[in-house]
């Protein structure tokens, strides 16, 4: 039976499949980390993510990647810390995190510039509508957290 | 002589100057609709910049001008930029309608890095018809409390801004 997680994002929630034969490693990671939740924030360079840092020392092995994301994809990859800190910090250049794309016009970028390949685990099967209006929403008003959490 | 102009942050101030020896044609269009104010929101392709919507009576469709001063984009620069409706394919909720497709902006790029390399708009040379991005201003000096400011436009959401004239 294919697992599924809940994605949790400001006021909606939003339910996506796990790929556990294209991305196995990948999907059992995550789903020992469950449930995760943290300050969600939107990209300022990839277009239409929104993503949550995962924890420190996560170590993610490229696996079913991509550089041609779509809405409902999701996804883990490390992200340059300066598209997510006001300022590089001193002795740190990437991030893990766990993102998401909700619209079209979305390609996640590497620093400086160009397509960063990540790892594809996941489909959002149920409410992408309703993060992409919630998304939004929280660029106007402000984010919040995103949880991820078994179903 | 280079005219000046005056950028209002939540209560925060920054001073440009303006390239009327370089992009005139640009500077009057955009001197003439001064003052302007409205709701700053933070960009999701170009990094350190928040954009100021031009809408309404102050929807300025200016042809390129001056191609050669496109280059890079630098942190303190501020660009007018059009879009046409066909280069964004999905919606833009987060602007106001009107905005969602067409639009035109002030493209305030705030700091390091700033703008070019990740936007697929931005990083190359303006398009006839489609696209429209001059360089028409400089800060000359970014306070630190704007930076906080702009910085909070990607957490905390839309500012107010305004931009007035500086005789």
């Amino acid at each position: 039976m294919t697992r599924r997680i809940e994605i949790s994002l400001g006021n909606v929630k939003a339910i996506a499949e796990l790929l556990e034969e294209e991305a196995p490693q990948t999907c059992e990671m995550i789903w020992k980390m469950l449930p995760i939740n943290g300050p969600a924030m939107h990209s300022a360079e990839s277009g239409r993510e929104v993503f949550v840092q995962l924890p420190s020392g996560t170590m993610v092995e490229p696996e079913n990647q991509t550089i041609y994301e779509i809405p409902s994809d999701v996804f883990v990859y490390y992200k340059p810390v300066i598209f997510m800190e006001p300022k590089w910090p001193v002795h740190e250049r990437v991030r893990p995190v766990l993102g998401w794309v909700y619209e079209k016009d979305t390609q996640i970028q590497s620093y400086p510039g160009g397509p960063l390949a990540v790892n594809l685990f996941a489909r959002i099967v149920q409410g992408i509508e309703k993060l992409g209006d919630e998304a939004p929403r929280m660029r106007r008003e402000g984010f919040g957290n995103m949880m991820v959490k078994s179903v | 002589m280079n005219r000046k102009i005056e950028f209002n942050l939540a209560g925060t101030k920054a001073i440009a100057i303006m390239h009327d020896d370089r992009v005139p044609k640009t500077c009057d269009a955009i001197w003439k609709i001064l003052p302007i104010e409205g709701r700053s929101i933070h960009a999701n392709w170009s990094n350190r910049e928040i954009m100021l919507h031009l809408g309404g009576k102050n929807f300025l469709k200016i042809e390129q001008e001056d191609s050669d001063v496109e280059g890079p984009v630098a942190p303190g620069d501020i660009r007018y930029y059009y879009r046409a409706p066909q280069m964004s394919r999905g919606s833009q909720k987060a602007y106001d309608p009107q905005f969602s497709r067409e639009l035109s902006e002030f493209a305030i790029f705030y700091g390091f890095p700033s703008g070019g390399e990740t936007d697929p708009i931005r990083s190359r040379p303006s398009q006839p018809g489609l696209t429209a991005h001059m360089l028409f201003a400089t800060f000359e000096d970014i306070p630190n409390d704007f930076l906080l400011k702009c910085w909070d436009n990607r957490t905390k959401g839309l500012q107010q801004i305004s931009v007035r004239r500086l005789e």
